[in-house]
């Protein structure tokens, strides 16, 4: 399974596809970063049953794995990945969800600048909201987003907004649930 | 099995492939450590995946060979003879004895629960 390093700060991802990835700012590296924080083998990786280990070769600035100075570690999708101060985020080949309200990662700065911006602009959420009703025998195309999520589309940082699909789920909170059904067992 | 490197004129012990990345050299550090002056530092790199073992030079100084060659990274094979720096190794990988499992493993979880399986999230047509 393909799975790839999500670059988070600036610089090209890092694919890791072959059986072993080296990564550093030797020419013959397989990732070379040319930052002069980085070693020149600096770290290598191979993939695991879908998981990457990576081992740290004696580099000066070293890897951690969300934010834990490691020697030898292991990424599991979604982990994060520093290489001295490059920071990368694991994805497997498969999409996945996330979610602001778990705040991970890049979505975790979205998350205030979303609700602050989203309240900031009440006219362009009621003209979203004016959009003519559609009628059920119409169907949906994928392109055609709901306005509130247009608007979160918006807001996102452009490499996020590029690759997800969103969907806007509103979770309520315990004490704002039903009842308890009464026919349950006494 | 894990694979494993059998020393050949050393008196050093055999070296299981054990772990999915080893780092090889003459650095405390290292997962594998060899002590003899023709080993860098840190020399060179093991990775086990798939079932295959890729070696990967680390710029020694005296390079590693893999029967006789001096190679940058190779994938290693079994009975190849292994030179890293000028310590020798017979290369001893297992043998495949069954059928490869079956292709309809699970799939991995993903971070979240999916949204069907979750009775608490409601979706709102917006």
């Amino acid at each position: 399974m393909s799975s790839r390093l999500v670059a988070l700060d600036e610089g090209p991802d890092i694919p890791l596809d072959g059986s072993m990835v080296v990564v550093g700012r030797h020419p013959q590296c397989d990732a070379r970063l040319d930052s002069l924080r980085v070693s020149r083998h600096h770290c290598c990786m191979t993939n695991d049953n879908g998981e990457v280990v990576v081992r740290d070769l004696g580099s000066t600035n070293g890897i951690r794995i969300n934010g834990q100075r490691v020697e030898i570690g292991r990424l599991r999708p979604g982990d994060e990945l520093s290489i001295a101060h490059i920071r990368y985020r694991l994805e497997s080949g498969q999409g996945h969800d996330a979610t602001l309200a778990e705040g991970n990662g890049v979505l975790a700065a979205v998350r205030s600048s979303a609700a602050a911006a989203l309240l900031a602009r009440p006219a362009a959420a009621s003209k979203a909201a004016a959009v003519e009703p559609r009628p059920l025998s119409v169907p949906l195309e994928e392109s055609l987003e709901k306005p509130l999520a247009a608007m979160m589309r918006e807001i996102l940082p452009p490499n996020v907004a590029d690759k997800c699909r969103i969907q806007i789920i509103v979770q309520m909170n315990e004490d704002d649930q039903a009842p308890a059904n009464p026919e349950g067992d006494h | 099995m894990s694979a494993r490197l059998t020393p050949i004129n050393s008196n050093i012990g055999p070296v299981d492939l054990h772990r999915p990345v080893l780092l090889v050299g003459r650095h405390p550090e290292c997962d594998v450590r060899l002590e003899y002056p023709s080993i860098s530092r840190r020399h060179c790199c093991l990775a086990t995946a798939y079932d295959r073992v890729t070696l990967r030079d680390l710029g020694s100084r005296n390079g590693v060979r893999v029967n006789g060659l001096r190679v940058e990274e190779t994938v290693l094979r079994q009975g190849d003879e292994l030179a890293i720096g000028a310590i020798l190794f017979r290369v001893e990988l297992p043998q495949p004895v069954a059928p490869p499992p079956s292709p309809a493993a699970a799939p991995s979880p993903g971070l979240l629960p999916s949204l069907d399986e979750d009775d608490d999230l409601i979706p709102i047509d917006l």
